[in-house]
């Protein structure tokens, strides 16, 4: 495939920067973790706040650049039309630099004390949780977002009523980015206040902005790979989009219950940020839609995985955990405690980092040129991650549930002696799946910069022989939609285990001191997202394998060697419909027929569609005027 | 697209418009004056001439969040601070702030409290009053007195630690609706639970003093000071907590190593030097403002004036001799 529009390749530096500095916060991930297991390792040189501030500022450079990775590189698709003006998109590359660069030297000032008060503003760092860069940074960084803004709606028609859901899924998100920052551009006198404002940055923008761009990217995606149809991919945009800002808007509230503010910002809190789900439910069920809605073996598979990491890992961190706690009665025990980041990890990361290095997989293969490439490392790679961070999920979750007992119930309130050693045994796993993930992000790294040393020659590739199964297992069966809800269902009920499990530390023994039921519910709970979710990727993934496989030996040309049914014969019966199913299910999986009449073949394909869902795959041959063809392949 | 889709579609909008309206009510009720939500202000809370607003500044200038964690909200590597001073008090915060790096010892927060009465920054008149009001205060001195923190030893001024304590107290005064939740758990069980864990640490001694000791250097054999006089003094050094700042293996704390410091010539910082004899260690402990060594500042330095005997005083010069 090669790329339609040469701004496209504008894309390519964006995702190496990307890649440089998802590597540099992934490493000072794992230092946090040493720190973690040794705080007087780095005391005095790189105190933990530092690193932390390292850690959170680069995370979201790389995800914000990656985003711009991905929109320059599918904006000219969009819009029809070159990204202009292309000076501006390269000047932007250099800003980030700058801005990382400044924000980087900026921000081990805390070890001294210095913000750099002036006008009561603080210029140099500023100590708020993800907003540590200073004043300069600040400003620095609105010009950026402002600039990234521009570049993306500028691609766009120039009539707005020629705008699809994703033109404006993507502008609402842009401009969103740029504008919620704006809140980050004053000092707060009194704490509530500063809170109050803080969470219109963080929260506004991963459950609320950035979810459009998600939103509107994995359609895109998923529309270009699978052929599906757009107006359908609209209207779950229009309605993914809509349903984040219809939930996530009051759903800010789950972050003003005990700030200092009204006890009334639970009810609501409560209430619509349990509803924040809905989206991610909805985004993952197209996604299962979309796959199989493909009738040519995708030329991509990598970026695939990543974009279904992306769905699950949206519904399970974001969703599934996120809503365990997000009600006053749960949150009022674990907020402040290592259960919160076990959901922070996996939901910024899951949802938008797969999402990126998935778009990133497709851009890259595009700009260089690449057809099909062994995707063996970029499976591993998948895998690593994928593993890692589930394992970092279960060490936050069950070293933060002992936490809550420790420090919340007994009120155990000091950290060397106390919190500490409660949760040892959950820092030494932290760190072993921080190495899993590490080596995931290493080979990563090396995969998709040495791409295109594992194209795969066209030729090479038609001549593949393979051998059809007569029968499938059970893992390569397509998956049916009621299989699909089960495994849906099934996260969600270890989800309500957990949720469940929060709630019982309200319980008057287990405040009294007897932790049973909250250490139980936690680990089966725990356990059991971790291992569905891991089963359920697994199982889909499979199944995915399989019909790709299958798609791929159907499109072998086999020169005239495959049956035919001859429609026209009506005497014999070998001109029914029933025989088309018998032929269907006489073949082995990834064997076709061909269908031949003297009419319009339409109706034998819906009829067909009818019986068999997706588990064939028809392609027209000949379209008329006196004779019809097709091509009727057999799928899992 | 049909009928129904369309007039879905066309009701988000307003949906979204009522609930931004919502939100904005909310949000203006929160932050207006009610009688029934108190909402404290940092230039209204003062803590020894300095104001929360200054706290709030200083906390963030040393980005005090991204390690422990207010209202909730930071990094669950060290304690929630939200309610500190109401548990601790600003006499054994003023003890551990001077010296971040271990844990106050019941002399040193009772010279704080001393100081603070002073000053007309309390009306509570003795320690054990302060104690029982302060039981946070309580259990730091009884669990964990002259034991290290994992806190990074942060050289902070007078004013700063004032300042800090001034914020401390408003956000110790912020009503966070109920979070976090009251501590109703048996005594047995928390008794039973902090020695368990207290064990896995290798903290196995209540008190902790012990295992303060054996983390000194046992460097006290020389000097024409009696053994005695030597061993006695580096209990009392311990006692006080001289060492939370002064380090007694050379390396530099919050004041100067006591390491190789007898008879040695101190530089100071009016750009004299003086020779560091009994003379010269006794006025340092009385009065530690008279002469201040170069590179360490003023005021951050308790006078023991009065809650050192003599017989004490003279040991930890003893004890300071045997540092070679």
């Amino acid at each position: 495939m090669k790329i339609r529009y040469q701004t496209q390749k504008l894309a390519y530096r964006f995702f190496v920067s990307m890649l440089i500095i998802f590597a540099l916060q992934v490493a000072f991930g794992l230092l946090l973790a040493v720190i973690q297991m040794d705080p007087d390792l780095l005391k005095g040189v790189l105190n933990f706040n530092v690193a932390r501030a390292f850690h959170l500022n680069l995370g979201i450079v790389w995800l914000v650049t990656g985003f711009i990775g991905t929109i320059l590189f599918i904006g000219p698709l969009l819009g029809e039309r070159e990204v202009r003006p292309a000076w501006l998109a390269k000047f932007l590359l250099i800003a980030i630099w700058v801005v990382v660069a400044w924000t980087a030297a900026t921000l081990p000032l805390a070890q001294k004390g210095i913000a750099g008060w002036l006008w009561n503003q603080p210029w140099l760092q500023q100590g708020k949780e993800y907003l540590e860069a200073g004043r300069i940074s600040d400003i620095l960084l609105l010009v950026g977002f402002s600039i990234f803004a521009y570049l993306t709606v500028h691609m766009f028609p120039k009539k707005m009523k020629k705008w699809n859901e994703m033109h404006w899924g993507l502008a609402i998100g842009v401009s969103g980015l740029a504008a919620m920052w704006v809140f980050s551009l004053w000092f707060s006198k009194n704490l509530d206040v500063q809170e109050y404002y803080r969470w219109f940055i963080v929260h506004y923008w991963v459950e609320g902005v950035w979810e459009c761009i998600h939103i509107s990217l994995i359609g895109f995606l998923l529309y270009k790979f699978f052929g599906a149809d757009e107006k359908e991919v609209g209207l779950a945009v229009f309605w993914g989009v809509s349903l984040v800002v219809l939930t996530g808007l009051l759903g800010n509230a789950h972050h003003y219950f005990w700030i200092g503010t009204p006890a009334f910002w639970q009810f609501w809190g409560s209430l619509f940020s349990a509803l924040e789900p809905l989206p991610m439910v909805f985004c993952i069920w197209h996604v299962y839609l979309d796959e199989k809605h493909g009738t040519k073996p995708l030329e991509n598979k990598a970026a695939f995985y990543f974009l279904f990491g992306s769905a699950i890992f949206e519904l399970v961190g974001a969703g599934v955990l996120g809503f365990t706690q997000t009600f006053a009665g749960t949150n009022v025990w674990e907020h402040g405690t290592w259960v919160t980041p076990a959901h922070g990890h996996m939901a910024l990361f899951g949802t938008f980092g797969f999402l990126v290095i998935g778009a990133a997989y497709e851009a890259i293969r595009q700009i260089k040129g690449i057809g099909r490439f062994k995707d063996q490392l970029s499976k591993l790679s998948f895998g690593l991650l994928f593993v890692g961070m589930l394992g970092m999920v279960g060490s936050f979750a069950l070293g933060g549930t002992k936490e809550i007992y420790i420090y919340r119930v007994l009120g155990l309130d000091w950290w060397s002696h106390a919190v500490r050693p409660a949760m040892s045994l959950s820092r030494v796993l932290l760190a072993i799946f921080g190495v899993l993930f590490t080596i995931g992000v290493i080979i990563l790294i090396y995969d998709l910069m040495t791409l295109e040393n594992r194209e795969i020659e066209a030729e090479q590739d038609r001549f593949i022989q393979m051998e059809a199964p007569a029968q499938l297992g059970a893992w390569d069966k397509s998956m049916s939609a009621f299989e699909f809800g089960t495994w849906i269902a099934g996260v969600w009920f270890f989800g309500l285990i957990v949720t469940a499990g929060l709630f019982s530390f309200n319980l008057h023994s287990v405040r009294l001191g007897n932790p049973t039921i909250p250490y139980v519910s936690a680990i089966f709970g725990y356990s059991g997202i971790i291992i569905v979710t891991s089963i359920f990727a697994y199982r889909f993934l499979k199944a995915f394998e399989q019909r790709q496989k299958l798609l791929q030996m159907i499109q072998i040309p086999q020169n005239g060697n495959l049956k035919t049914i001859d429609l026209r014969d009506k005497v014999s019966s070998n001109g029914t419909n029933g025989s088309i199913l018998d032929a269907y299910k006489k073949i082995d999986y990834g064997q076709a027929f061909i269908l031949i009449d003297d009419q319009d073949l339409m109706h034998q394909h819906h009829r067909l569609h009818e019986v068999l869902g997706k588990k064939f795959v028809w392609e027209d041959v000949q379209n008329g005027p006196d004779l019809w063809k097709a091509k009727v392949g057999k799928l899992n | 697209m049909n009928d129904l889709e369309k007039t879905a579609r066309k009701t988000v909008l307003p949906v979204i418009s009522v609930m931004v309206i919502i939100w904005i009510a909310l949000s203006v009720f929160s932050f207006s004056k009610t009688k029934k939500h108190h909402r404290p202000q940092t230039k209204n809370v003062i803590f020894g001439k300095e104001t929360a607003l200054k706290g709030k500044k200083i906390f963030q200038a040393y980005n005090c969040m991204d390690c422990h964690t207010i209202v909730g909200n930071g990094a669950y590597f060290a304690p929630d601070l939200t309610k500190i001073y109401k548990k601790t008090g600003p006499a054994w915060l003023k003890a551990f702030l001077g010296s971040p790096g271990s844990y106050p010892t019941k002399t040193m927060v009772k010279m704080q409290l001393k100081q603070l009465k002073k000053n007309n920054q309390t009306n509570i008149s003795s320690l054990k009053k302060y104690l029982s009001k302060f039981e946070g205060a309580q259990k730091r001195i009884k669990y964990r007195s002259g034991t290290e923190s994992l806190m990074p030893n942060l050289s902070f001024s007078p004013q700063q630690i004032n300042a800090l304590i001034a914020f401390l107290k408003y956000s110790s005064k912020l009503n966070t609706e109920g979070w976090p939740p009251k501590v109703k758990a048996k005594k047995t069980v928390i008794q039973r639970k902090r020695r368990e864990l207290e064990k896995r640490s290798g903290l196995s001694v209540a008190t902790g003093t012990k295992a303060a000791n054996t983390s000194t250097p046992t460097n006290n054999s020389g000097g024409q000071s009696s053994p005695s006089a030597v061993a006695k003094g580096k209990k009392v050094a311990m006692k006080l907590g001289c060492t939370a700042c002064h380090s007694t293996d050379g390396s530099k704390k919050i004041g100067p190593t006591w390491k190789g410091l007898y008879n040695s010539t101190v530089k100071l910082n009016n750009g004299k030097s003086v020779e560091a004899n009994n003379a010269y260690l006794k006025q340092s402990i009385l009065h530690p403002d008279a002469k201040i060594v170069k590179g360490f500042h003023k005021g951050k330095m308790p006078s023991f004036e009065g809650n050192i005997s003599d017989e004490q005083l003279s040991n930890v010069i003893a004890y300071i001799k045997s540092l070679k």
